[in-house]
C-alpha cells in the first residue's frame, strides 16, 4: 500500500502542465545553444610553397601560446607571404608532458599541420621543464627553466619523440635556449661542461630517433659577462668550454641570438662589444676548433624601435640595419644556415618595450619593415 | 489554470514575490559607492607615479621632478585639493605602481593601447599623439592624396598609414625619409612632397613653419592617459574630474604649448 501511494504521488506530478513545462524548458535549452557560436573549423589552404630569393630569410613566431587555431594559420600565411620558408617555434616541454608519461601533443600538431600546409619548416627550440621533472628533495622552490641532471635522459626523451613526431617538418632543433645566461639556467651558476652532458643526452636519443634531424646547440646568447658574474658567460669563453668539454660531437649546427641593439648593421665585431656582426667571433671559435664546415644559425636578431627603451633605434634605422644586416650576411657569410629575426607577432601585446620587436601587432596592422623585407625577399609588396 | 486556482497558488507561492525585490536590493548593496575627496584621499595627497627618463613628459633638474606630467599631476592634485607627491617609475612599472598600490595614478606618457592591460583603467587622454596630414589647401583629407606624393619617416607609424591611403586612393606615391622632421620640412621647406603623414609630437615643433604654408589635420587619435589600479574606481572617478576641468579650461592646452609647441591642427591656416 505504502508503494502504491508513492507511486500516485509520483504520477500526480505527472499531468499535462507538468509536461508542457518540461517541454518548454527542453525547448529553452535547445535554443539557447543554438545562440552559443560554433566550434570554429579551420580550413587548410591549398598545399603552399614560399616563394622566396632570399632563402636564409626565417622569422621566430610565438603561437605555442595562441588560443584560436585560425590566427596560427594566419600568421603562417603572411610569413610565407613575407618570403620566410623558415621559422623558429618555441615546443615547451612543460606543455606536451605535464605528467610523466602523458604526452598532450594536441598544440604542436596545429602549428606543425598548418606550417606544413604553408610550405614552411620549422626550426624547434626546445625547453621548459616539466613540475615533476625540476622537484628537488629538499622542496625547496625551482624555476621552469631549471632541468636537474638526472632529469637529462626524460628531457633526451622527449625530444626523441618529438623528432621522431615531425621530422619530416623539421628544419632542425635546438636544445635548449641561452644556456649561457644563469637565468636561463635556472638560476644556477651557468656550466659549458653541464650543458655539454645535457647536449650529448639529447643527441644520443635523438640521432636513435630521427637520425636526418638537424640538432643545434646553443642557442648562444650575445653576452659580455665574465667568469664568475653572477648573470652569466660571455657566448666565445661559453663556447670554448662547451669544445673543450667534448660538445662538437654531438651537434650539426651552432645556433646563436645576434641582436643588433643600437649599433649599425655593418659596425665591424669586437670582444667587448655587442652588435649583430658579433657572430663573426663565434664562427672564429669554431674554425680554432676544426670545424670549419659547421654552419651558422642566428634563430634570433633584430632591432627594437620602441621609443621608450634605451636599447632601441629609430623605426628608418631599424629597417635600414634589418635590410643591411640580410645584405651582408647573404654577401659575406656563405656558413650561415639560416637568419630569424625576432619576432613575427605575441599573441597579446607585451605592454611594453619588446612590442617594438614585431612585424606585426597582435591585431595583424603589418608593420613597414614587413613591406621592406617582403620586398628584399620577393621582389615586390602589395 | 482558472483564475481561484491562480490565486490559491500564488497564496501559497506569496513568498516567490519578494524575490525580485531581494535581487534588487542585492544589486542595490553591491552598488560601489564613490567616497568624497576626503574619503577617498584620508591623508591629503594624491601620490604620482612619474617616469623621469623620458622628456619632456618627465626628467629631473636640480633634484626635482620636471616635465608635462609632473605639471599635470600638481593641477589634477590641486584641483581636488590634495598635495601632489611624486614617486619615480620607469616606462616598464608604471603600471605595476598603480596595481600594487604604490601609486595612485601613474602619469608617465603612457600610451593608451587598444588593448588595455589587466587590472588597470586608463583616464581621460590628455595628449592626442595621432597621425597628423600637413598639406597645402588643396589637400583636405586622405581622399584628396590620389596622384600626390606623401613624405613619411621610414618604418614609422605614418609610413604604415600612408600604405594604408596608397590602398585606398590610386596612385599616391609614397616618399620615405630617416627621420620625421626630414619628411615634415620636404612639405613646408624643401616643397618635394604634397604632403607628409607625421605624428603629432613632432608637428607641434614645427607648428609654426606649418601654419606659415600649410594646414594640418588628424588622421587617426592616439591618446596619452594616466594609469589608474581597475580596483580604484573611486580614484579614477575624482582624477577624471580633474582631468576634464583641466581640458575644459585649456590648462592641459597650455602646458602642451609650453612644453612642447601648439596643436598645428588647432590653429588657422
Amino acid at each position: 500500500m505504502r508503494l502504491a501511494g508513492r507511486t500516485w504521488r509520483w504520477m500526480s506530478w505527472l499531468n499535462l502542465d507538468t509536461m508542457t513545462w518540461c517541454l518548454k524548458g527542453v525547448a529553452a535549452v535547445w535554443l539557447i545553444a543554438q545562440i552559443a557560436p560554433a566550434p570554429q573549423h579551420v580550413l587548410l589552404d591549398a598545399p603552399q610553397t614560399v616563394v622566396t630569393n632570399a632563402p636564409q630569410l626565417c622569422v621566430h613566431t610565438r603561437l605555442i601560446d595562441e588560443v584560436p587555431e585560425f590566427r596560427m594559420q594566419q600568421s603562417l600565411r603572411a610569413v610565407r607571404e613575407m618570403g620566410a620558408g623558415t621559422i623558429v617555434e618555441f615546443f615547451p616541454w612543460a606543455y606536451v608532458e605535464r605528467r610523466p608519461g602523458q604526452d598532450d601533443w594536441s598544440q604542436p600538431d596545429k602549428i606543425f599541420k598548418h606550417a606544413r600546409n604553408q610550405g614552411i619548416r620549422v626550426i624547434a627550440r626546445l625547453g621548459l621543464v616539466p613540475e615533476w621533472a625540476r622537484q628537488r628533495e629538499d622542496g625547496t622552490p625551482t624555476t621552469f627553466n631549471e632541468l636537474p641532471a638526472e632529469s637529462y635522459d626524460n628531457f633526451a626523451a622527449y625530444a626523441a619523440r618529438f623528432t621522431a613526431r615531425y621530422r619530416d617538418d623539421l628544419a632542425a632543433i635546438i636544445v635548449w635556449n641561452e644556456p649561457n645566461l644563469t637565468f636561463e639556467w635556472g638560476f644556477r651558476p651557468v656550466s659549458p661542461v653541464e650543458y655539454t652532458a645535457l647536449l650529448a643526452a639529447t643527441a644520443s636519443a635523438v640521432r636513435a630517433a630521427a637520425p636526418d634531424v638537424t640538432i643545434l646547440a646553443g642557442a648562444l646568447a650575445a653576452t659580455l659577462e665574465p667568469v664568475g658574474s653572477v648573470n652569466g658567460l660571455e657566448d666565445i669563453l661559453y663556447l670554448r668550454g662547451m669544445l673543450d668539454a667534448g660538445a662538437a660531437a654531438y651537434f650539426d649546427g651552432l645556433a646563436v641570438h645576434s641582436y643588433g641593439l643600437r649599433s649599425a648593421a655593418l659596425d665591424a665585431p669586437a670582444r667587448d662589444r655587442l652588435n649583430f656582426r658579433r657572430v663573426e667571433l663565434l664562427r672564429d671559435v669554431l674554425d680554432e676548433y676544426g670545424l670549419d664546415e659547421m654552419k651558422v644559425w642566428i634563430t634570433e636578431f633584430g632591432w627594437n624601435d620602441h621609443p621608450r627603451w634605451a636599447g632601441a633605434v629609430s623605426p628608418a634605422q631599424r629597417v635600414i640595419n634589418t635590410l643591411d644586416a640580410f645584405r651582408w650576411a647573404d654577401a659575406q657569410w656563405p656558413w650561415l644556415a639560416a637568419q630569424c629575426l625576432w619576432v613575427f607577432r605575441y599573441p597579446t601585446p607585451a605592454n611594453s618595450y619588446p612590442d617594438g620587436f614585431v612585424l606585426a601587432t597582435t591585431d595583424f596592422d603589418l608593420k613597414p619593415l614587413y613591406f621592406a623585407l617582403q620586398t628584399y625577399a620577393t621582389g615586390s609588396a602589395p | 489554470m482558472s483564475p481561484p486556482g491562480l490565486i490559491r497558488t500564488l497564496r501559497r507561492r506569496s513568498w516567490l514575490l519578494l524575490l525580485p525585490v531581494f535581487t534588487i536590493a542585492l544589486w542595490w548593496a553591491q552598488q560601489e559607492r564613490i567616497g568624497s575627496v576626503d574619503e577617498v584621499f584620508p591623508d591629503g595627497t594624491l601620490t604620482i607615479g612619474i617616469d623621469p627618463s623620458y622628456a619632456p613628459f618627465g626628467s629631473i633638474m636640480d633634484d626635482t621632478f620636471i616635465g608635462i606630467d609632473v605639471e599635470l599631476g600638481k593641477a589634477v592634485a590641486a584641483l581636488l585639493g590634495l598635495e601632489a607627491r611624486f614617486v619615480m617609475v620607469n616606462f616598464d612599472s608604471a603600471f605595476d605602481a598603480v596595481r600594487t598600490h604604490v601609486a595612485d595614478v601613474s602619469f608617465a606618457a603612457i600610451r593608451a593601447a587598444d588593448v588595455t592591460p589587466a587590472d588597470v583603467s586608463y583616464t581621460w587622454g590628455y595628449l592626442n599623439d595621432g597621425l597628423l596630414l600637413i598639406s597645402d589647401d588643396e589637400i583636405d583629407s586622405g581622399w584628396d592624396l590620389a596622384g600626390k606624393h606623401v613624405a613619411v619617416e621610414l618604418g614609422a607609424r605614418g609610413h604604415a598609414e600612408a600604405r594604408r591611403w596608397s590602398r585606398r586612393v590610386r596612385d599616391l606615391t609614397i616618399v620615405t625619409f630617416e627621420s620625421a622632421e626630414l619628411a615634415l620640412r620636404s612639405v613646408t621647406e624643401f616643397v618635394v612632397a604634397d604632403a607628409a603623414i607625421v605624428d603629432a609630437m613632432t608637428a607641434r615643433q614645427y607648428a609654426d613653419q606649418i601654419a606659415a604654408c600649410c594646414h594640418a589635420d588628424y588622421l587617426t587619435a592616439e591618446f596619452y592617459a594616466g594609469a589608474v589600479s581597475a580596483d580604484r574606481h573611486d580614484v579614477l572617478y575624482h582624477v577624471n574630474n580633474a582631468l576634464l576641468v583641466l581640458l575644459n579650461d585649456s590648462t592641459i592646452d597650455r602646458l602642451l604649448t609650453e612644453f612642447i609647441g601648439p596643436d598645428p591642427a588647432a590653429r588657422a591656416p
